[in-house]
């Protein structure tokens, strides 16, 4: 009898174990990795410092556990890519909130003058996996699309 | 005692209150520093006029403070074209000049005037300092500058100011820069580099004087649309620099109709930032010639000058540091028609940080 409740108690322990792995796994995900990866579609790049984050975009890196935004730095096209790790399912639904303000902002800018950038403006992507946001403006937003997918298989 | 006696003991006392007296003088002069600080101040509030006609006759007062010109080369188109390159600090009057070559380009009080052809150097100096500026000029008549090469006749008429961009800067840090994409594209490049130190970018492509008068178009902050004013409350800083009037010239209104946008727009700032203080910056030029923008844009500066200076806010001048020999955005400096390039952008951050190091040392800017 001792020696079945020993086992239970290991198997109990090995799945909960193993179950906290899988979430582990999922956690992992590296932003800086998956963005390097994403380089190949971007134009040059600069990353908004805390300050500009916020007054620019609306994000508080407070919501964030880990960030990597990028905004085009070449004249004006509207390349930009959010890769976030949210805090908590509510700040994920901000950021998510956030991502769709900025769509509006930039089709409104972009719609008047800059017909071209306003067309890949219209097929920016939103995506989430757990906690984790993913943003892209790019001509290349298929290829992004499926990198990020592709992160959690 | 007889009169004789009385005058005696009167003359005797009166002997004993002066020494006394000069002795007090005596003491206090040599007991401690702080009396000597104290005599030296009475001495400066109340001079004995003997001893200043000596000490003004000798060694006239030296003046803290730079000579700072607008630009340390400035290229001429024409001769006859004259400017004055002189921004200030040390009072103009007691500046001295001197051209190199009077027949190229002549120079008085600041002012230089474009005489023949050539390329010289113009010094400014005043006590033990000294600075220089190359200028020239290209052509005689308009006629004979027009069949230059194209390549010359687009490059920039002033320099930059020479300023080490690599060099940390703090004088933006509670400033923002207000803008449309003109200001966005400055924001890309001064991400890059930090040139500008923590200065903010409260900026919008599309955005104009209008369309903020109008809520037709605002800024995007802190994740939502608002109202010009209530970003610029919101940011806290203490001054902002206003680059608009791209697409408000554009757009061909008239200047009354410009003028008025920035009285409205001032007005809503002060009402929710009292105590701000507001540069207007000069509009730019574009490339293209076509239609009347570039000389509409000349005009409009003017009008902003003449309404900064009415309202109490201040004026930096970019324009001049961004005009070619034919009045447009130089070939160097832009990526398309209407918005700097890299370079341009860094020239934009140079006169920035220049005219702030010339405020920093008393300067005004007008």
């Amino acid at each position: 009898m001792k020696k079945l409740i020993c086992v239970l108690i290991t198997v109990c322990l090995v799945l909960s174990l193993s179950a906290c792995g899988k979430k582990e796994e999922t956690a992992s995900l590296d932003i800086d990795v998956l963005y390097e990866s994403f380089q190949q579609y971007l134009p040059d790049m600069f990353f908004p410092d805390e300050a500009t984050l916020m007054n620019f975009l609306g994000i508080s890196v407070d919501d964030c556990v880990r960030y990597k935004v990028a905004i085009c730095a070449e004249g004006l096209r509207a390349d930009e890519v959010w890769l976030i790790e949210a805090k908590d399912d509510t700040a994920l639904k901000k950021l998510e909130e956030l991502a769709q303000v900025r769509i509006q902002s930039k089709l409104d800018e972009t719609e008047t003058y800059a017909p071209d950038q306003y067309l890949i403006v219209q097929k920016a992507e939103v995506l989430t996996n757990g906690r984790y946001l993913a943003f892209f403006i790019s001509p290349d937003v298929e290829s992004m699309k499926a990198g990020f997918e592709a992160a959690f298989q | 005692m007889g009169k004789t006696g009385m005058r005696a003991l009167s003359l005797a006392l009166a002997c004993v209150v002066i020494l006394g007296l000069a002795g007090c003088g005596t003491v206090q002069m040599e007991n401690t520093e702080e009396s000597t600080l104290a005599m030296t101040a009475e001495t400066q509030t109340q001079p004995n006029p003997e001893e200043t006609t000596i000490v003004q006759e000798t060694e006239p007062e030296i003046l803290e403070g730079s000579l700072f010109l607008k630009t340390p080369s400035i290229t001429f188109s024409v001769v006859g074209e004259s400017e004055d390159i002189y921004l200030g600090v040390i009072p103009r009057e007691l500046v001295s000049w001197q051209s190199e070559a009077p027949d190229v380009v002549a120079v008085e009080n600041g002012i230089l005037i474009a005489v023949g052809v050539g390329t010289t150097t113009i010094r400014a100096s005043y006590a033990d300092r000294e600075v220089s500026c190359i200028a020239g000029c290209l052509a005689q008549t308009q006629e004979e500058l027009e069949k230059l090469d194209a390549e010359v006749l687009s490059t920039p008429k002033w320099l930059p100011p020479e300023i080490d961009l690599e060099q940390p800067c703090t004088y933006f840090d509670n400033a923002a820069i207000v803008g449309d994409s003109i200001t966005y594209v400055l924001m890309q490049n001064e991400s890059i580099s930090n040139a500008l130190g923590d200065v903010t970018f409260l900026c919008r492509g599309g955005v104009s004087a209008m369309g903020f008068v109008l809520r037709s178009k605002n800024l995007y902050f802190g994740g939502r649309e608002q109202f010009l004013e209530d970003v610029v409350a919101q940011s806290q800083v203490e001054r902002i620099y206003v680059l608009l009037g791209s697409n408000d010239v554009g757009a061909g209104y008239d200047m009354d109709t410009l003028i008025g946008n920035c009285r409205t727009i001032l007005e809503r700032i002060r009402e929710k930032s009292p105590e701000i203080e507001i540069v207007w910056i000069s509009s730019i030029p574009r490339f293209n010639r076509s239609g009347n923008y570039n000389t509409r844009t000349i005009e409009y500066n003017s009008c902003l000058r003449d309404f900064a200076k009415e309202n109490n806010c201040m004026y930096l001048d970019l324009h001049s540091y961004v005009q070619d020999h034919l009045g447009r955005l130089p070939n160097g400096y832009r990526f398309d028609d209407t918005h700097l390039d890299e370079t341009g952008c860094n020239v934009w951050m140079k006169v920035m940080r220049y005219y702030a190091q010339y405020e920093s040392e008393g300067g005004i800017l007008n």
